[in-house]
Order: structure tokens, then C-alpha cells, then sequence
């Protein structure tokens, strides 16, 4: 195998020659799933090295097969459940068929994983600061006060916020950013040669993440560690990596330099992967429309609400002083959505971005009459919108239509595809069921599905696809006003690409009035012409979305803007 | 709607999937094939044996499995002209020959005094002297049930001489002696067309009482023809049909009346799983649209809903039920409904909690903007949902109404249909218990529909298990 010398920049963390002795070497993994419906190849022919101090990504959609790498290296795979074959060898020894207790020493000791869910890895009945000590005493045979001791010390060196009564607090009792953090640190106890880091910062907001990968960053740095990422996030390792291994179908696509596979990607799949990632810092691609300008009639930061009302009468939606509260477990009232105003102009695209609970998924509920208001309005052309009145509702759901999160959980499992796309022409009258199943072919085929996938069932069904179908019924009554949740937080790179190109060019085709709500800035950023950002239930700021990259003005949209990845290692930032 | 390609496979719906992985499921297999073969046994069974469960044979009284006999009832009233009533098999025949030996009761009076015997009378006549054979029993045991107790040895009872031994026990002084004496055989034979009688004749043997059959001499005696004739089934020796000698095999034995037990138990089985199967479709019915409107509105409604389910909970049910059964007819009717009642309780809980949970789903959400009324959402988008709880909990519901139905029946308040009491497996147990004796000698009696009822339970409830590994909404959903 040919091993590309890592190329980087900076002196402080020069990478191992290529002469030098490599860490970890894999070579001709190959393992094999025993399911139900028979084997399953879930990786083949994976060859790999990594070298001390380096930090190598492997890159892949879902189903790649990059995380049963990760599990294979660490000896994790049931016996009864995969077969694994090949080598693997941690400084030369041999993994593959080694005892088990040996595997168990050298988990934690010399290699540490870390997962991608912090909550389910942390024991929730125990203090954070007790389970990092623990590793320090499992592996280093530390007493329990100088395991104590050190435990504060890691906490605090990943910058856990008052690491010193970390013993006193439950993962609870953290944030999800903390929680991680806390989770690396018990991974850093016992000083490894290897962080394994299965997308670690996939559950993480934007801002958080790029903290914990600065910290993160830092200190393998700082202590010589190797990193085995795995991600299906290109920004982060532009950012973090200096080698990348994509992986396709259980095999290695192509492994190069993270500057040369991203100026110069061999593979074909590479340059796709990395052409359908949504940058921020380029502009959309031409869709044959004139763009709209924003900017114009945009309403400033502090000047939201009284534009709002200046523009009332023709707005497609126009929101209101809109406060929606939830009751707290403790007898409390949660603030969800605080005193919102804005309005959108007929065929207009508004993006609504925000981090995970900002309030925006319970505001677009709200605009499509989901979610009842505790004080405010929501108007859809003029007329108001009352949560719960159910024939007040039903005329306005022809008019407005809604595609869901969750690719498979937005669709009833146990109808077909064509029974759920027919379902709003059947309900609303529009046609008779038997002319409705007819119609199903020709939605089908405007979101660019195979007819033939009518008969299916979701399950048999890829998230793209199922998001397809989500799309096509929200098309089914001819809505006026489509509303986008997170349409794409679940989805594929590459399917992600797709289905924003799909978007453009339905809200184009069909004049379609858009309010697409997403975590992402990039993907908002192609697809809207005015971008709102909500923060903790307000509106902070609304612009342009061409000039929202340069002109933002609240610091929280900049500080957004900042720790969004960015697909480029000349930008490298952590 | 286009058919799909024909290369593609077929489109597997959730619930085919989890059929796919309920066939891999060797308990539930199992229990789905024991189940299924008890049912098939209950239904068909009857057919296999050419007697009626209702049909008692006071002679016999309980034997045990595998107890054979000539094939005939209680008693046959046979008339020229008349449909012949004849049992299961007998009554296709062409020609029905009854050997029988007619018996003779008389009952004698002995009193002792002083330790010898005194006076001797047959009716109103003293006797000098009585002579018994193996065929004579003290009268005090053909009194308690009927039946023929233990034969005495030859042996003479003389007045002023003491009595044979073994004849009087304890300190008695009086006996009551049935002794019933053999008449001389005979042959009936009936001949039928279409289950009527078109000849019957009965032909007397020469020979005196014996014990052997009616000899068949060269000049075989001649056979009277008659109008009537009456066949008492202890008299039976040996039934030919179209020539062939016909006798009747209980295969779990017989009851204290001499009714087949196999018959008995096949019947109760029917009256178990009829009562398991509606109750718990009354149940089910109740329960999901209970629990599916409470899970899906929600708010005070379903506060108020639970609560009430709680209140219920709460009342000890088995007494209502009791209660019911007490006041009411014990009606077959009623004890579907009142058993369904007791159990749809917790299968409201069930379904509501499954609502709750996916009433937050999206597609609940999509559904609504699609239109859907909340009568759809709940029946048509949410209930299909929540049916593999249901029917693991309802697979796991027929066993538990057999067994509350067998509690009703065990003290003694067994079904009714229009008047009449029906077996079931319970009050077949709770029959067989009381008839069991101190040293279980009628050990059949209980155990044979024990064992029904247990095979069905066990097979239920491996088959729930199945279910609910099927089922199980990770495996199914994804």
C-alpha cells in the first residue's frame, strides 16, 4: 500500500515519515454481518495505517461501512454475529483472534473509542467525574485519589466548565457539549496511542461542535495522540484531519492527503461527495431564476415586527408576536417561541435556521396550525390560523402543506407508498380513490421516483426516497405554501444534494412559497432568498441570504457563522 | 395503480415480515401447531368415536382408559315401523344382532340375632334357606350407585346357623341382598332400512342360563318375529352389525355415569375455546377503542377515561363476575361479555400507551395535513400500529378467560345454554375431582382434561411469546 505523507502546515504537529513504524495497521479487513435474511459484506479489502500522532478520517455515507471498521479494530464484533478476517496490528501485534483479556486491556489502554451519543454512553446513575476517574484507575492502576485527581485534571484540561465538581454531577445534569467533553476525557484517561472517535460530534450543535473539535484538536496536539475519525461530515475533517480514507459500499473508494483529495479528488464518488456538500462561503448554483433581492424589502434586526405589519396585507404567512409555551415537569412554563414576528412574500423562499431547540420546529408547527399559540398570530394570506379548530383548519391545510424530519417516521409504515400519496386527494375530495391511485404515477414522477416504487412500503425504502414520498404528497393538493422541518437533517450527503436541487426546482416550476427550516446555515443558504436565525425562541436577525455571510450583525449569528465547518483544508480552523 | 416490475421482489408489508420471522420461531411454531391441533380435535373429534357424549351407561360406571365393551346403550326401545334410535354407528347398518341375557333381580331380607341368622324373607315370603352365587351383592352397595359390587362365593345362608363369611360387616344385623340371576340367552335381531325398523325377531337359545353365548346347532332354534323389543345395556353380551361383532373403546376411560370421557372433554374443550376466543374478542374490540380514543384525544378526556378504567381495576372482578353468574342465568352469553369485561382493561391501557407514544410521530402530524378525520387518524393511521400488542396481549388473553371460565366452573358455576349445563374443561376438573376418591383410583377423571386445558395453555402462550418477538415494534418498524 502506498501511504501518501500527510502534508501539513504547521511545525508543531509534523507528521511521521512514511519510513517511520505505523501504529496501527490494517491490512484486508474484511467482515461479514450474519443476519437474518443471510450474510451480509459489510466491509471488504480494507487496508489502512495509521501513524503516531496522526489523525486519519474515514468518510462514508451511511451504510459505508465506516463504523464497523472502528468496531472491528477494537475487537468489539460479537463472534456469533460477524465474521472478521484480515489483520489488524497495534504496533505489531496481532488484534484479530487475540485472547480476550488481552483485547480488553488494550481497549481503553492503548486505544480508546469514543461514540457518537454521549447520553446513552454515560451511566446515568453515576457522576461524570467518577466514571472518568474510573478509567484512570481501571488502566493506569491509579488509587482512588490520585484517579480523583486526575480525573479533575482531564475534565478541565477538555475544558469542562468547574471540572472540580464533576463528582457531584450527574450527565444529566450537563449539556450535550459537556457530556462529550467529559466523554473524551474519560477516552484521554489512560494516556492511548489512538482516539477512535466515531462521529463525536454528530449530536452537537454547530457552535458546540466546533469547540470540542478545537479542544479536541488541542490536545491530541498537545499529547501525541492518533485520531481515528469516523464522520460522514467533509467540513469537519478539512478541519481536523490530515488524512482521509473515503469509503463506499464496505470498500476503500480513495485515500489521500486531506489537501490533495480535496483540491484534487481522484474518484469519481469522492468529487461527487464533495461537490453535493453546501458551502457557505460560495454562492448557490444558477438555477435559471432571476434572483430575488432580499435585501430590500428584508426587515432589520431590530426592526422586525414593525415591517412585518407594514407588509401585512400581501404576505403569504405572516407571523406575529407569536409566544408558544410548554409546562415544565416542575410546575414551570418553557418559553419555546418568544415574542416572533416576521412575514413571508408570496414565492418567496425564508429560511429559519437555528440550533436544536431555538424554538424553530415548534414554530413552523405552529404556522401550519399544529401547535396552538399562547399569545400572537400566525396568518396564511389573511386568514388566521387557529390550532385545534378542525374545519377551520382543513381548507387551509389545501392550501399549505408540510414536509416532516424524519424521513420513515413522516410516513405511515404500514401504507404504500401510493396509498400514502393518494391520502390528501382522497381526504380533501379532491378525486375519487380509484383517479387518486392514477395521480400517485404523476407525483411520483415530479419528484423524480420510479413509478414502480408505488407498491412499496417505506421500510423498503432509502431516507432519500422516503423523503421523496414525503414530498410528493405535500405536492399531492397543489398547495400554495409548502413548509420544509429539517427536511435533510437525516439524510446523506449526496441525497441531501439531491433533494435540495429537487426543492429549487419544484419552488421554481410551481411557484411554491417556502419556509424551510433547518440547523444547517449552508443548505439555507442555497436554497432561501431571506434567511431568519432564531436563537433561545427569538428572531435575532433576518437578511438577505447573499448578504447574510458578510453582513451579519448580531454576535450570535456571527459566532454561527464562524463554527460552521467548512469543507476546505486552506480554512482549516480547529 | 401500475403493477410493479416483475423482476423486483415482491413489496413485503410489516406485517408479512413479521409472519416471515414468526415462521422462524420454533416455540411459537410449536405452539401454533399443538394449538391448532387441539382445535381440530375439538371440532372433528366426535366424529371419531360412534357414541354421544350425553349418552350414560349407568352399568359401567367410571373405568378406566381403554375400557372396551359391546357397543350398546343404556336402553333400546326397538318397534316395528319405528326409526330405531340406534347409536353412531350401529344405526347405518343393514342388520343389528343384540346377545343378550336377560337378568332377574330379586331382593331378599336377612336379619341376625344373636349372632345367628333368624328370618329370611323374599317379599312378604319367610324362606327357610337362600343359596348365593357369584352373582348375588349386598343391597346396600347396589343401592349407593347403582352399580353391581363384589360377588360372594357360593355359599348357603341357613336359619339358625350363622352367616357366611364376609357377608355382614361390622356390627350389622340387617341386609338388604339384590340377587339378580341370569335369564336364559337370547338373540334380537333387528333389521333396518334408512335407521327404521322394517323386522325384528328374537330368537330364544335352548341352552339354560349359562354362561356361554347361544349355541349354534345344526337346527338352530327358530326365530320369533315381534312387534317390540327392549335392550337393557347391562344385559348386552355381544352386538354384531351386518355380521360383524361391534364394540366400543373409551379411549380416556368413562365417567361415574359411564359417559365417554374423551367425548366429554372434546366437547368442554369446544365450550373452553369458544368462551377464550369471544371473550377475548369482546375484549379486544372494547379495549382498543377504548384505549385508542383516550391515547388519541387526550387532556381531560383521557384523565377522565383512565380514571375510570382505575375505579375498575380496582373492584374485585372475579366476585362480580360471580355475582353476575348468580343473579343472571349462568348464561353462555353472558359470561362472554363478563369475562371480555374483566379483561379489556388492561388492553385499554395497553393501546392508549401506544397511542400516546405515536400519536407524536410525524406521520400523525402529515396525516392530519392530509386531511384525515380524527376517526381515521385513530382506526385507520394509529390502531394498525398498536395490533402486534394487541395481539400478543390477546394471544395471552384466551388463556387466562379458559382459566377464570374453569375457575367459575371449579365452584361450581359452569356455562348454560338455554337451560342446560355445559362441560368444559373446568367443570370437567372440578367433576373429576370430586369423583377422584382418597386414593385416586378415578385418576382419569381429572387428569385427561388437566391435560387438555394444560397443552392449550402451554401452546397459547408459547405462540404469544412467538408473537411478541415478531412483533416487537424495533424489528418491525425499521
Amino acid at each position: 500500500m502506498t501511504v501518501t505523507a500527510p502534508t501539513r502546515l504547521t511545525a508543531a504537529d509534523a507528521p511521521a515519515p512514511s519510513t517511520a513504524v505505523p501504529l496501527l495497521s490494517i491490512r484486508d479487513l474484511a467482515v461479514t454481518y450474519h443476519g437474518h435474511s443471510g450474510d451480509v459484506p459489510a466491509v471488504q479489502g480494507f487496508s489502512a495505517e495509521v501513524f503516531p500522532g496522526d489523525a486519519v478520517a474515514i468518510v462514508g455515507e451511511s451504510g459505508s461501512g465506516k463504523s464497523t471498521v472502528a468496531l472491528a479494530v477494537l475487537g468489539l464484533l460479537g463472534a456469533g454475529s460477524a465474521t472478521v478476517t484480515g489483520s489488524v496490528r497495534l504496533r505489531g501485534e496481532e488484534l484479530i483472534g487475540a485472547a480476550r483479556r488481552r483485547l480488553e486491556d488494550v481497549r481503553g489502554r492503548h486505544i480508546a473509542m469514543v461514540f457518537q451519543d454521549p447520553l446513552s454512553s454515560l451511566n446515568p446513575y453515576l457522576t461524570v467525574g467518577l466514571q472518568v476517574a474510573e478509567a484512570c484507575e481501571r488502566h493506569l492502576g491509579m488509587t482512588r485519589r490520585q484517579s480523583h485527581q486526575r480525573a479533575r485534571e482531564l475534565l478541565d484540561e477538555l475544558g469542562v466548565a468547574d471540572a472540580a465538581h464533576a463528582f457531584r454531577r450527574h450527565p444529566h445534569q450537563y449539556s450535550g457539549g459537556m457530556r462529550q467533553r467529559s466523554l473524551l476525557a474519560s477516552g484521554f484517561a489512560a494516556d492511548p496511542a489512538l482516539l477512535i472517535a466515531d462521529e463525536p460530534t454528530t449530536a452537537l450543535d454547530v457552535i458546540t461542535q466546533a469547540r470540542v473539535l478545537g479542544r479536541l484538536r488541542e490536545r491530541l496536539t498537545a499529547r501525541g495522540m492518533a485520531l481515528l475519525l469516523i464522520t460522514h461530515n467533509l467540513g469537519i475533517v478539512a478541519g481536523l484531519c490530515d488524512r482521509v480514507i473515503v469509503m463506499r459500499g464496505g470498500t476503500i473508494v480513495e485515500q489521500a492527503a486531506v489537501r490533495e483529495l480535496y483540491r484534487t479528488p481522484r474518484h469519481d464518488y469522492t468529487r461527487r461527495l464533495l461537490a453535493a456538500v453546501p458551502r457557505l462561503d460560495t454562492p448557490p448554483p444558477d438555477d435559471g431564476r432571476p434572483a430575488r433581492d432580499g435585501t430590500a424589502a428584508a426587515p432589520g434586526p431590530g426592526e422586525a415586527g414593525t415591517r412585518a405589519t407594514a407588509t401585512a396585507t400581501d404576505a403569504a404567512i405572516e407571523v406575529r408576536e407569536a409566544i408558544v409555551e410548554f409546562p415544565r415537569p416542575d410546575g414551570g412554563r418553557l418559553r419555546a417561541v418568544d415574542g416572533v414576528s416576521f412575514s413571508v412574500r408570496p414565492g418567496e423562499v425564508f429560511g429559519l435556521v437555528g440550533q436544536s431547540g431555538s424554538g424553530k420546529s415548534t414554530l413552523v408547527r405552529a404556522v401550519a396550525g399544529l401547535q396552538a399559540l399562547t399569545s400572537g398570530e400566525v396568518r396564511i394570506g389573511g386568514t388566521p390560523v387557529t390550532a385545534g379548530d378542525r374545519h377551520a383548519l382543513r381548507p387551509l391545510w389545501r392550501r399549505v402543506q408540510m414536509v416532516f424530519q424524519d424521513p420513515l417516521s413522516s410516513l405511515n409504515a404500514r401504507f404504500t407508498v401510493a396509498r400514502i400519496v393518494a391520502e390528501p386527494l382522497v381526504n380533501f375530495g379532491i378525486l375519487p380513490p380509484r383517479e387518486a391511485r392514477r395521480r400517485v404515477d404523476g407525483l411520483l414522477a415530479a419528484v423524480s421516483l420510479d413509478p414502480a416504487l408505488a407498491a412499496r412500503y417505506p421500510h423498503e425504502l432509502s431516507g432519500g426516497q422516503c423523503q421523496r414520498v414525503s414530498l410528493a404528497r405535500a405536492l399531492a393538493v397543489e398547495p400554495e405554501i409548502l413548509l420544509c422541518d429539517e427536511p435533510l437533517s437525516a439524510l446523506d450527503v449526496s441525497v441531501q444534494a439531491e433533494i435540495l436541487a429537487l426543492l429549487r426546482e419544484l419552488r421554481t416550476r410551481l411557484a411554491l412559497t417556502v419556509l424551510f427550516v433547518s440547523h444547517d446555515l449552508a443548505v439555507v443558504r442555497h436554497l432561501a432568498d431571506r434567511v431568519a436565525v432564531m436563537h433561545e425562541g427569538r428572531l435575532v436577525e433576518v437578511k438577505a441570504a447573499a448578504s447574510l455571510y458578510a453582513e451579519a450583525e448580531h454576535p450570535y449569528t456571527r459566532a454561527l457563522l464562524a463554527a460552521v465547518p467548512i469543507p476546505d483544508p486552506a480554512a482549516r480552523r480547529y | 395503480m401500475q403493477p410493479a416490475p416483475s423482476n423486483a421482489p415482491r413489496p413485503l408489508s410489516p406485517g408479512r415480515l413479521a409472519l416471515r420471522r414468526l415462521r422462524r420461531h420454533r416455540l411459537a411454531m410449536a405452539g401454533l401447531i399443538l394449538v391448532a391441533a387441539i382445535a381440530a380435535v375439538t371440532l372433528l373429534g366426535s366424529l371419531a368415536v360412534p357414541t354421544t357424549a350425553a349418552e350414560t351407561r349407568a352399568w359401567l360406571g367410571a373405568r378406566p382408559p381403554g375400557h372396551t365393551h359391546p357397543h350398546c346403550q343404556a336402553e333400546t326401545r326397538l318397534a316395528l315401523g319405528q326409526p330405531a334410535r340406534l347409536d353412531g354407528a350401529l344405526a347405518r347398518a343393514r342388520r343389528v344382532e343384540f346377545d343378550v341375557r336377560p337378568r332377574e333381580h330379586r331382593e331378599f331380607r336377612i336379619a341376625l340375632r344373636r349372632g345367628l341368622v333368624h328370618t329370611i324373607t323374599h317379599g312378604a315370603e319367610p324362606l327357610d334357606e337362600l343359596a348365593l352365587d357369584t352373582d348375588a351383592a349386598p343391597a346396600h352397595e347396589l343401592l349407593a350407585d347403582g352399580t353391581v359390587g363384589r360377588g360372594l362365593p357360593h355359599s348357603r345362608v341357613r336359619i339358625g346357623q350363622p352367616p357366611p363369611p364376609g357377608l355382614f360387616a361390622g356390627d350389622e344385623r340387617v341386609l338388604l341382598l339384590r340377587v339378580t340371576e341370569a335369564g336364559p340367552p337370547s338373540t334380537v335381531a333387528v333389521t333396518l332400512d334408512r335407521g327404521r325398523v322394517t323386522a325384528l325377531s328374537v330368537r330364544h337359545s335352548d341352552a339354560a342360563a349359562g354362561t356361554e353365548p347361544p349355541p349354534r346347532g345344526p337346527t338352530p332354534p327358530p326365530a320369533l318375529a315381534t312387534d317390540t323389543a327392549v335392550i337393557r345395556g347391562e344385559e348386552v353380551i355381544a352386538v354384531r352389525a351386518d355380521g360383524r361383532e361391534r364394540r366400543l373403546t373409551h379411549w380416556l376411560g368413562t365417567d361415574e355415569l359411564g359417559r365417554d370421557l374423551f367425548l366429554r372433554v372434546v366437547n368442554g374443550g369446544r365450550v373452553s375455546l369458544l368462551v377464550g376466543l369471544v371473550a377475548t374478542l369482546v375484549s379486544v374490540v372494547v379495549g382498543v377503542a377504548y384505549g385508542a380514543v383516550a391515547g388519541y384525544v387526550g387532556g381531560r378526556v383521557d384523565a377522565v377515561m383512565m380514571r375510570l378504567v382505575d375505579v375498575l381495576y380496582g373492584l374485585p372482578f372475579i366476585f362480580l363476575v360471580l355475582l353476575l353468574m348468580v343473579v343472571f342465568n349462568r348464561n353462555i352469553f353472558l359470561l362472554f361479555a363478563a369475562l371480555g369485561l374483566v379483561q379489556w382493561l388492561t388492553m385499554a391501557r395497553i393501546v392508549r400507551g401506544q397511542i400516546l407514544s405515536l400519536r407524536e410521530r410525524e406521520f400523525v402530524a402529515a396525516a392530519r395535513m392530509a386531511g384525515a378525520s380524527p376517526a381515521r387518524i385513530v382506526f385507520v393511521h394509529l390502531v394498525p400500529h398498536t395490533l402486534g400488542p394487541v395481539i400478543v396481549y390477546a394471544t395471552l388473553t384466551v388463556p387466562a378467560v379458559i382459566l377464570e371460565e374453569s375457575f367459575l366452573a371449579f365452584v361450581g358455576l359452569p356455562v348454560q345454554f338455554q337451560g342446560t349445563t355445559l362441560d368444559s374443561w373446568g367443570s370437567l376438573v372440578h367433576l373429576g375431582m370430586q369423583a377422584l376418591g382418597d386414593s385416586g383410583q378415578k385418576w382419569w377423571l381429572v387428569l385427561f382434561p388437566s391435560l387438555a386445558m394444560v397443552a392449550t395453555l402451554f401452546g397459547l402462550n408459547g405462540l404469544g411469546d412467538g408473537l411478541r418477538d415478531s412483533l416487537d415494534p424495533k424489528g418491525a418498524a425499521r
